[in-house]
């Protein structure tokens, strides 16, 4: 079951949050202030962190620097109630999730927390590439073959260099495999891994 | 110490001291003519009168000359009669020279003629005596004195000639030297008064003329400047004309950049607090909608209920809608000025509104000779005051109406866009106020979408105004300043 933290100082709100992902089966647990969040996080790291921009004390971009910095794999969604353009791509310049505008609607909200845990999981289980052990990980990438001990190879090579990589593969091949192992043997691997599926982005992502 | 004077100083100094040799030479010539006019009439009156007198002296002595001599051959007593005439007219001439004489010299030298005359006429009168007794011999040698006697006032005559003489030329020579003082003072004079001309000249020119000059080139256009030469003090007038003139224009720009600046003060205070009012009331918001849709999961509901929840949800909407309409009134928009064609906007905004149009029952009719011109504007912002005001037309719109959407182009400066509806038209009292923010007609309107139209239109430099009568329609017209014209006015 996945942990999410909200911080927020509207009580109301974070009670309304604990309610709604508490049926939504996930464990919630909520700070009032960056500062008691950032404690909570250092108890335990949450898988999740739902982030007001507005807080008393530490502000909102400030937490969210504190905790990207203690715990760079965490996604971190951040909300507002009136945001800026610049706040917006400031905050996703610095690593956040995603930001969103209050109030939300929320089938949106909670599909925007499905896809930043897995996002998070992504980031933090790693891929195994040694079929050899017998415990199966349900994500693991499997085969001994000899076009598979390529593949690892392949991995091992590009991923200590700056060379982007292009994955090929047909649906179900496990691409996104390849590409979280990448991800975690590269030097990289503290920072945060961002899947983008880019048919979901409408207009043309190369250009403008 | 010229230095320390102030220049007014300096130049009352330089006139007051011109004046003065102006004045001064002025009285010395007076003084000179008159001078010259007193010696001239001395000269005339006197000196002149007693040359001639002496002249007539001696004339009259020579006259009484050679009677005696008759007398003494003929003895005929008339010509001693004639003699005694002679005598009469230079005892007159004498006493006529006598009178005339002024200076100690000519008295001496006539009195001496005077007193060798006496001498001579007693002798001459012995002579005569001698000769009228018969003693012949006795006046002949008698008549040998008197001879040199005779001899010695002609010599004293002469002497007083040249004592007049003399004393012509001394007046002469003398008014010659007061001549030379007089042209020695005149030429100093002149030759100062020149120099203080030019000094006052280079005062006026260095210390008023060329200030002048160079505060006109200052206060003038570099277009205009004046030519070299130039009133420099008509054109500066004219320049302190322009400034004048200029000053009130600033003036003005002033008073409004004061009224601009007190309105973004007041916008910055609005946009705090706006900021401060949306996260109030968004939080609360935000919460109302997670309960609600808790709620809606978790119970079975009937469809009165249903539409319960979905008017709930539609106001929350609504009220989402203000604060942002509040919000982005509070925030200038940030423009993303791309080169776009009104009509393309027009467009645009016809197509989003399609439904809407319908269900007001709206006919929107589109009167174009062709695509306007491009302008530099920000198509999405364009297209919400369009928008905005085809929305306000179709609420004013009571049943079914038309809207007209008229396009024509200024040559050469602007593109208008005319909206005009067919609804009941704004009344005039109202037609003042409907452009401020927080002012409404209508029962759910937040007040604000015309301001931030008219901020929108403001922000592409251009206008946007109204045009209505009641009972006949209203008319808003956006006026967007063309590309060129806008490149013109910005300088890029």
């Amino acid at each position: 079951m996945s942990t999410i933290l909200i911080i927020d100082d509207d009580d109301q709100l974070r009670k309304s949050f604990v309610r709604l992902l508490s049926e939504e089966e996930y464990e919630v647990r909520s700070a009032a202030s960056g500062e008691s969040g950032l404690e909570q996080i250092k108890e335990s790291v949450p898988d999740l962190v739902i982030l007001d921009m507005r807080l008393p004390g530490m502000n909102g971009m400030e937490t969210f620097a504190a905790i990207h910095k203690m715990e760079p794999r965490l996604p971190v969604i951040i909300m507002t109630a009136f945001g800026t353009t610049e706040t917006a791509i400031e905050a996703t310049k610095q690593g956040a999730f995603d930001y969103i505008l209050k109030p939300f609607d929320i089938p949106e909200m909670l599909s925007v927390i499905t896809k930043a845990l897995e996002s998070g999981r992504f980031m933090r289980s790693p891929v195994k590439m040694n079929p050899a052990s017998d415990r199966v990980f349900q994500e693991a990438l499997i085969g001994r073959s000899d076009p598979m001990q390529e593949v690892y190879k392949a991995i091992g090579r590009v991923s200590p260099t700056d060379a982007t990589v292009l994955i090929r593969g047909e649906s179900g091949t496990g691409k996104e495999l390849v590409a979280r192992a990448v991800y975690q043997h590269s030097n990289r691997s503290t920072k945060p891994f961002l899947a983008i599926n880019c048919v979901a982005i409408p207009g043309n992502p190369s250009g403008k | 110490m010229w230095y320390h004077l102030n220049l007014r100083l300096r130049i009352y100094l330089l006139l007051t001291s011109l004046v003065l040799i102006m004045f001064s030479g002025g009285i010395l010539t007076v003084w000179h003519t008159f001078r010259m006019e007193k010696l001239f009439t001395r000269i005339i009156e006197k000196d002149v009168a007693a040359l001639r007198l002496a002249e007539q002296m001696e004339m009259a002595l020579v006259n009484q000359k050679g009677f005696v001599s008759y007398y003494f051959l003929d003895k005929d007593p008339a010509w001693l009669s004639q003699l005694g005439e002679y005598r009469q007219v230079f005892k007159e001439k004498l006493e006529k020279a006598q009178s005339f004489a002024d200076t100690p010299d000519q008295k001496e030298a006539l009195e001496k003629i005077g007193a060798e005359y006496q001498t001579y006429v007693e002798t001459k009168d012995r002579v005569i005596a001698y000769y009228q007794e018969g003693e012949m011999k006795e006046g002949e040698k008698l008549h040998q004195i008197t001879r040199r006697h005779f001899f010695q006032i002609l010599n004293l005559c002469e002497e007083y000639k040249n004592i007049c003489l003399n004393q012509m030329r001394r007046a002469e020579a003398q008014s010659r030297a007061q001549a030379k003082d007089i042209r020695l003072a005149a030429s100093t004079g002149i030759v100062t008064a020149f120099c203080l001309s030019v000094l006052l000249a280079f005062v006026l020119i260095q210390h008023i003329l060329n200030p002048v000059r160079s505060l006109t080139q200052e206060t003038v256009n570099p277009e205009e400047r004046i030519p070299a030469g130039g009133n420099e003090i008509a054109a500066l007038s004219q320049s302190v004309r322009g400034l004048i003139r200029d000053a009130g224009q600033t003036q003005v720009e002033l008073q409004k950049s004061r009224r601009h600046l007190m309105q973004s003060e007041k916008m910055a205070l609005m946009g705090k607090l706006a900021a401060g009012t949306a996260h109030s009331i968004r939080n609360p918001l935000t919460s109302v909608k997670m309960r609600l849709f808790s709620l809606r999961r978790s119970l079975e509901l009937t469809d009165f209920q249903r539409e319960d929840f979905d008017v709930i949800s539609e106001e929350i909407r609504h009220i989402d809608t203000i604060v942002q309409n509040f919000l982005e009134f509070s925030r200038p928009p940030k423009l993303n000025m791309q080169p776009v064609s009104p009509s393309a906007v027009v467009d645009n905004a016809i197509q989003l509104l399609e439904h809407r149009l319908k269900s007001y029952d709206v006919a929107v009719q589109v009167q174009r000779s062709g695509m306007l011109p491009e302008i530099s504007g920000d198509p999405d912002q364009l297209k919400e005051v369009l928008v905005n005001l085809m929305v306000n037309a179709c609420e004013a719109i009571e049943k079914s109406g038309n809207i007209l959407i008229r396009e024509y182009e200024i040559p050469g400066s602007a593109a208008v866009l005319e909206i005009t509806d067919d609804g009941p038209g704004i009344e005039e009292s109202m037609r003042e106020k409907i452009f401020q923010p927080f002012f409404t007609s209508k029962d759910e309107g937040t007040g604000l979408g015309l301001s931030i139209a008219m901020r929108i239109v403001e922000e592409h430099r251009g206008s946007l105004d109204v045009r209505s009568e009641s009972g006949r329609g209203t008319t808003f017209i956006i006026t967007l300043p063309l590309k060129e014209s806008y490149e013109h006015h910005t300088d890029y």
